[in-house]
């Protein structure tokens, strides 16, 4: 598993899928908590954690985007990806899809 | 007392990780400018980065998270602005580690990594007068 993710398009999906996961207990397990049944504590654990989680996931896109000379583009489709939920899990099928980070990569002139 | 303890670790841990982020640039535009850029050399490099400056950068958060809540130090603004800058130079950190992995493949090191020693320099310099001075909005 720790080799696997040494390959910078595993480590990515595999942030995105924990960012995605708190996001999903952020929004569905969390906020109903606090709105539904008054535990205002729930969205505090879990909106920490969801932020951590998105730091990390930010700093891993910096590297696989840094290393692979990313286009702009892919940049901000693997951002909003983080912002919505299921985003991640959606955008980790399009990571799949690329062999390696240079299918995602634009051509040299 | 454990609050000055954690607080002389993450000065301890911040340390490392800046000059993590602000040296290995420099090395590497050195190592251009002499020749010397190699994939080997590079990958070296990126190695080192990783097992002293990655360890710092999460040892960093984790201390610093934990002295900002024990304090009582996240409703201040001046403490907002500095995790904004700590923020970027997170994401600095994550563009260095890949400029110098595809420097490791392809033995040529990219002309950004030169830009990210000034900016990560700003950073610190910035992160390091709001909490020392911690100037009231």
């Amino acid at each position: 598993m720790l080799d696997r993710l040494r390959d910078p398009l595993v480590r990515l999906r595999f942030a995105g899928h924990v960012e995605g996961l708190t996001l999903l207990a952020l929004f569905f397990v969390a906020m109903p908590l606090k709105y539904a049944l008054g535990i205002p504590e729930a969205t505090r654990v879990t909106g920490a954690v969801h932020g951590l989680a998105f730091v990390a996931y930010l700093v891993v896109l910096a590297d696989t985007a840094a290393g692979a000379a990313w286009r702009l583009r892919e940049v901000a489709l693997a951002l909003v990806a983080a912002m919505v939920p299921f985003g991640t899990f959606v955008y980790s099928r399009r990571l799949t899809g690329a062999a390696s980070t240079a299918d995602l990569t634009p051509a040299l002139p | 007392m454990t609050y000055l303890w954690i607080k002389a670790l993450h000065v301890a841990v911040v340390v490392l990780w800046t000059a993590g982020v602000v040296l290995a640039p420099v090395l590497a535009a050195g190592l251009a400018r002499t020749g010397a850029a190699s994939g080997p050399a590079l990958g070296v490099l990126r190695r080192t980065f990783h097992r002293l400056a990655s360890p710092a950068l999460v040892l960093t958060w984790a201390l610093g998270l934990y002295l900002a809540v024990s304090g009582g130090w996240m409703r201040f603004e001046w403490l907002i602005g500095k995790m904004g800058l700590v923020l970027l130079l997170t994401l600095l950190h994550g563009g260095v580690s890949g400029w110098l992995r595809r420097g490791e493949a392809t033995g040529d090191v990219p002309a950004r990594l030169g830009v990210a020693t000034l900016v990560a320099l700003g950073l610190v310099t910035g992160a390091a007068l709001l909490v020392v001075l911690k100037p009231v909005v």
